[in-house]
């Protein structure tokens, strides 16, 4: 499989199918049934020029989209961030705690999901991925 | 009229403040005050002398944990005094009221020095860490300079104080009325200060219009002795409680309103309610200095402060309302007026997603702890020291990882009997923590959850345990290493590692050599049949429980405090 751009349409055709397919995952987030937003800011230092929505509904991921409708999660964070999340360098959780990603939205919930979000990550990593900008050398797969 | 020592008169004014131990290591310049507490033992005053003066300091700081009342510690002059700072700098740290007394050369030959063996600036060097200290430079100032100490100690935020004695000064001997003995009530405040009714108004009208309130209770509460009104408040509130790491025990681990500090439920709670009522507490590192992702922040939560010092108030982070007093007395005032305007109201929605939450982050725990693996995982062993010890066994824990593995499940019950130098991270504490903790309270179990690093940095303590025949069990995670700084290390510098590693000591056989009981333990199953033996031993007793490496090296949230304490180092 060639390397789908981080976030664009086919990437995310491929992120919802693996993510319906995985049952370890739909396991782990049973009951979860929320809306999640994530949003990228721009770093045109880095070649990262535009902001960016995409969000989804999980564990269902029957539909995404890229506008800034309402949901119950929203994930905001510089390009890189989501770059250090996808490559492994940085744990998804632990980017929250941290502040590098920042959560709008109730923290018990997802704090009650970790093992979910880990194994959802998991699942983001099979996926070639193309990275844009100067981040281009950290694509894979 | 009686003719006193200057040692004598410094006693006679402990004793007026209930002092029932000084702990210390005697000498020459010190005479005065051991002999004078030699005389008056039946007064009920006595020397419990350890083995370095380190120990003496801490265990002052747990007398007054547990206690709530000063403790006293004591050292010569220059190096008795020197070995004394480390503690000390524990207990400033940790807000503890201690009172620190060291002998020094004769007057006309220190400040300014004259050069004699051993003298040093012993002012000077104790300034930094206590609250407060001064040279006794008279005969006839030392009642009026303890009264002074005492008062410093517990008035506002309570801390270490210092006197630095001069040894001409507890040997001259002088002429004393009984009266010169004030009673504690004659020079101190001995209750702490209300609140304006004003303010407490408004902290009530705050807490009545939340939708999910919350109590965040640190060490004044603790120290104020007002764990009783936290929990009523909460009960009657249904607000959710998260102790600070410090506090623990304030209200019981197991009660239903109460999460674990820094677990996920606690951080659920902490950025989901709308109003909190912190008591006594700062919100420091451990705290996540009251700040987002950890708590809510501004936009949707509002803080009411309560503290002793004026100047914890908003320190770490912006309140609406700070109300300064003592925790206890301005508890009872929210309390009272909160019954008068409304009746009991259930706890909202979030208790219920936290709770969820904190079961689901536990359960992980929960399972680890059940593993019957050799070498025996950290949280089997914590978890049978836990399950076997009474509830109100007083619990000292002591180390890097094998504090934070503790953290998940070693549960506190009661108020003012989980022992940890949280703040100051400071190693070595748990053994002279738990000697002073069986002095207070004899009729509880006490034990020790160590690591081994931490355990031999005060090993030597185990011979005043047995000379004083306080048995505590100590319980050492023995994993042969620095494990907090040797995961650091691996994480940050690429796997190589340097000065972290130790020889395979055997603590237990060190333990007999002292007289106490010792065991080690390798399998899972032996652990609570040692436990058994080391109680059934009748003595103070050691386990040296070899732990699982792997794990011990890296509790789940390590990365989360390496980030907390290395936020904005470049790595």
């Amino acid at each position: 499989m060639a390397r789908l751009r981080f976030l664009g349409a086919e990437y995310m055709e491929e992120a919802l199918k693996r993510t319906r397919e995985n049952s370890e995952y739909q396991q782990a987030s049973e009951g979860f049934d929320d809306t999640l937003a994530f949003v990228v800011e721009p770093e045109p230092d880095k070649g990262i020029d535009e902001r960016r929505t995409v969000g989804t509904i999980l564990p269902q991921a029957t539909e995404y989209w890229m506008d800034d409708r309402p949901v119950t999660f929203t994930f905001l964070a510089p390009y890189s961030v989501y770059v250090d999340i996808m490559t492994g360098k940085l744990d998804a959780v632990r980017a929250i705690t941290k502040g590098a990603l920042k959560l709008k939205g109730p923290m018990p919930k997802i704090l009650r999901y970790v093992k979910g979000t880990n194994l959802w990550m998991d699942t983001l990593r099979t996926i070639p991925t193309q990275f844009e900008g100067d981040f281009a050398d950290r694509s894979f797969g | 009229m009686s003719r006193m020592t200057g040692g004598e008169v410094l006693v006679r004014c402990l004793l007026k403040e209930g002092v029932r131990y000084v702990f210390g290591v005697p000498g020459a310049q010190l005479l005065p005050l051991t002999d004078a507490i030699f005389r008056n033992r039946e007064r009920g005053i006595d020397f419990i002398h350890n083995r370095h003066e380190q120990a003496s300091a801490h265990m002052a700081d747990a007398w007054a944990r547990v206690t709530g009342q000063p403790g006293i510690c004591a050292g010569t002059v220059g190096p008795g005094a020197t070995d004394l700072v480390p503690g000390v700098a524990v207990a400033y740290v940790e807000s503890i009221p201690i009172v620190v007394l060291t002998a020094q050369t004769q007057s006309w030959r220190a400040y300014p020095s004259h050069g004699s063996t051993q003298e040093c600036d012993q002012l000077g060097l104790f300034s930094s860490i206590t609250k407060w200290n001064a040279v006794v430079n008279s005969w006839d100032r030392i009642c009026e300079l303890v009264r002074q100490a005492f008062r410093v100690a517990l008035s506002g935020r309570p801390g270490p104080v210092h006197l630095d004695l001069p040894a001409d000064v507890l040997f001259q001997t002088g002429e004393i009325e009984e009266d010169a003995f004030l009673e504690p009530y004659q020079y101190r405040a001995v209750d702490g200060p209300g609140a304006d009714p004003a303010l407490v108004e408004k902290a009530v009208e705050l807490l009545l219009s939340a939708q999910a309130p919350l109590i965040h209770a640190g060490g004044g509460v603790l120290r104020a002795g007002a764990w009783n009104e936290v929990r009523e408040l909460a009960e009657y509130l249904g607000a959710l409680v998260t102790p600070t790491v410090g506090s623990r025990g304030v209200v019981p681990d197991d009660h239903p309103q109460v999460f674990k500090p820094s677990g996920y439920g606690a951080i659920g709670a902490q950025c989901g309610a709308d109003v909190v009522l912190a008591v006594g507490a700062r919100f420091g590192e451990l705290d996540c200095w009251g700040q987002p992702p950890f708590w809510c922040g501004r936009e949707g939560q509002k803080i009411i402060q309560v503290d002793r010092a004026a100047e914890m108030i908003g320190v770490n982070t912006p309140v609406e309302l700070g109300i300064v007093g003592d925790a206890r007395i301005v508890l009872r005032q929210i309390v009272d007026l909160v019954k008068r305007s409304t009746g009991p109201r259930k706890a909202s929605q979030l208790l219920t997603e936290c709770r969820a939450t904190e079961e689901t982050w536990m359960s992980e725990f929960e399972e680890l702890a059940g593993s019957d693996k050799e070498p025996i995982h950290p949280l089997r062993l914590i978890k049978e020291a836990r399950d076997f010890f009474p509830r109100d066994s007083i619990v000292c824990v002591d180390g890097g990882n094998i504090a934070v593995w503790a953290s998940y499940l070693m549960h506190i019950y009661e108020p003012r009997s989980f022992m940890w130098a949280g703040d100051m991270g400071h190693l070595g504490v748990g053994l002279p923590y738990a000697l002073a903790a069986k002095l207070a309270c004899p009729e509880k179990q006490v034990f020790i959850i160590h690591g081994d690093g931490s355990f031999m940095f005060m090993n030597q303590e185990l011979e005043t345990a047995r000379r004083h025949e306080l048995r505590i069990v100590d319980i050492i995670a023995n994993d042969q290493a620095y494990g907090m700084i040797k995961q650091g290390q691996l994480v940050a510098c690429e796997g190589r590692v340097i000065g972290v590693d130790f020889y395979d000591t055997r603590c237990d056989k060190m333990a007999e050599s002292m007289g106490c009981y010792g065991e080690r333990v390798e399998k899972p199953e032996q652990i609570r049949p040692a436990l058994q033996r080391a109680v059934d031993s009748g003595l103070p007793a050691v386990l040296d429980v070899l732990v699982d490496k792997e794990p011990a090296l890296n509790p789940p949230d390590f990365v989360t405090l390496v980030d907390l304490w290395l936020q904005g180092c470049e790595m």
